[in-house]
């Protein structure tokens, strides 16, 4: 029985050691002013030297788009415009916004979506028909970009939708416009896009 | 009985007179059926006429079924091929860093090679509106690594819109833009 006691208190004492060691050399070293570190007798040094490069934004976009307009096609299959899309070129997600859209040549000027109600867009004369057209953005896939580009000279950036690192956002238009076509037309219309560091 | 045979007999007479009546029936007809080519293709109002609808051969102009309209899926085709070559990429530093006197910052900006445009950038401070750095015309597959601003900023941060210009590279015409939200950090 005193053996067994004299065991115990032994153990006990040995664990309290070991612990008690460990603790001490567990304590946190600081690097000296050259940045390296001592640990015990024998200097160690980790020099360290670390280049934080700085982020790149980096994108592909489209800087124009076309559209086509058939009268002699069935109602909703007048109008043809085909995919953009905007890739995001660099390793941080970012946010892309619709910053205008804007008519080339003689192509019709972009006027807001209400200016005429349904009615009035399929009643526009040909000269109203070759001078008004309301364009917006759609998403190509089953995302939510559901916009219209306000009137040429009052466009305002509008955020769109983020765009994880590498990926790529695709859409296409959308349009209203008269139904007074001398023929079969296609147009071209500068688009602005601007992107930015997902915030 | 004798009587009998010396009288010519009825049936003789009738088929006769039905003959007579036939032939003079076919007589008229032929007579009217001259009469109607010769008022068609002869004479009308007494002067020469042709025919009022001469119909040429078809000569390969005619096609059977519907008049056809441009295939909007082929149509579809021509302008998306046009859209893909009109992408344009651009790379910039997003928090360049500026010395105090702003006449040296990192703005590492890059036309790739892939791309078919020139590019011209501009920096304008989104507070005022201000054009702080306008680039000089830079190739596809060049780039800038440090420039100056125009002027000297306060320290610490600014927002800045970096707008990128696509320029033909055989006409200079412009042919559209992008633009880049940044950050620019003027040291102490």
């Amino acid at each position: 029985m005193k053996t067994k006691k004299l065991i115990s208190i032994i153990a006990a004492v040995v664990m309290l050691a070991a612990i008690s060691s460990t603790a001490f050399a567990a304590e946190p070293v600081m690097p000296d002013k050259d940045g390296n570190v001592s640990i015990g007798k024998e200097e160690v040094t980790i020099g360290v030297e670390g280049l934080v490069e700085p982020i790149t934004l980096a994108a592909t976009c489209n800087i124009g788009t076309y559209l086509s307009i058939d009268p002699n096609q069935p109602e909703g299959k007048q109008f043809v415009s085909p995919v953009i899309a905007v890739t995001n070129d660099c390793n941080a997600p970012i946010t892309l916004y619709a910053v205008g859209m804007k008519a080339t040549g003689n192509a019709p000027k972009v006027v807001d979506n209400d200016k005429y109600n349904e009615r009035g867009w399929s009643q526009l004369n040909r000269t109203q028909t070759y001078a008004n057209i309301a364009l917006g953005l759609l998403d190509a896939g089953r995302g939510g970009i559901n916009m219209w580009f306000a009137e040429e000279s009052e466009q305002q950036p509008i955020a769109l939708c983020n765009i994880a690192y590498q990926g790529q956002q695709t859409m296409t238009l959308q349009a209203k416009f008269g139904r007074a076509w001398s023929g079969g037309e296609s147009f071209k219309y500068g688009m602005t896009v601007k992107i930015s560091l997902q915030q | 009985m004798h009587n009998e045979t010396n009288i010519p007999p009825k049936t003789d007479r009738a088929s006769r007179w039905r003959e007579t009546v036939i032939i003079a029936l076919a007589g008229l007809l032929l007579i009217s059926l001259s009469l109607l080519v010769v008022n068609k293709y002869i004479f009308v109002n007494g002067s020469a006429v042709r025919p009022l609808f001469i119909i040429p051969e078809a000569g390969g102009e005619v096609f059977d079924g519907m008049l056809p309209t441009d295939n909007p899926d082929e149509v579809l085709k021509l302008l998306q091929e046009k859209v893909d070559k009109n992408q344009f990429a651009f790379r910039i530093n997003a928090n360049p860093v500026f010395t105090s006197d702003c006449k040296h910052g990192n703005l590492r900006i890059e036309n790739p090679a892939r791309n078919i445009y020139a590019m011209q950038v501009e920096l304008i401070l989104d507070e005022t509106g201000e054009v702080l750095y306008a680039s000089p015309l830079i190739l596809p597959n060049q780039y800038i690594e440090n420039a100056g601003l125009s002027r000297k900023l306060t320290s610490g941060n600014h927002a800045a819109t970096a707008r990128f210009v696509a320029i033909h590279l055989d006409t200079d015409a412009y042919m559209g833009e992008v633009a880049a939200a940044i950050s620019l950090n003027v040291g102490k």
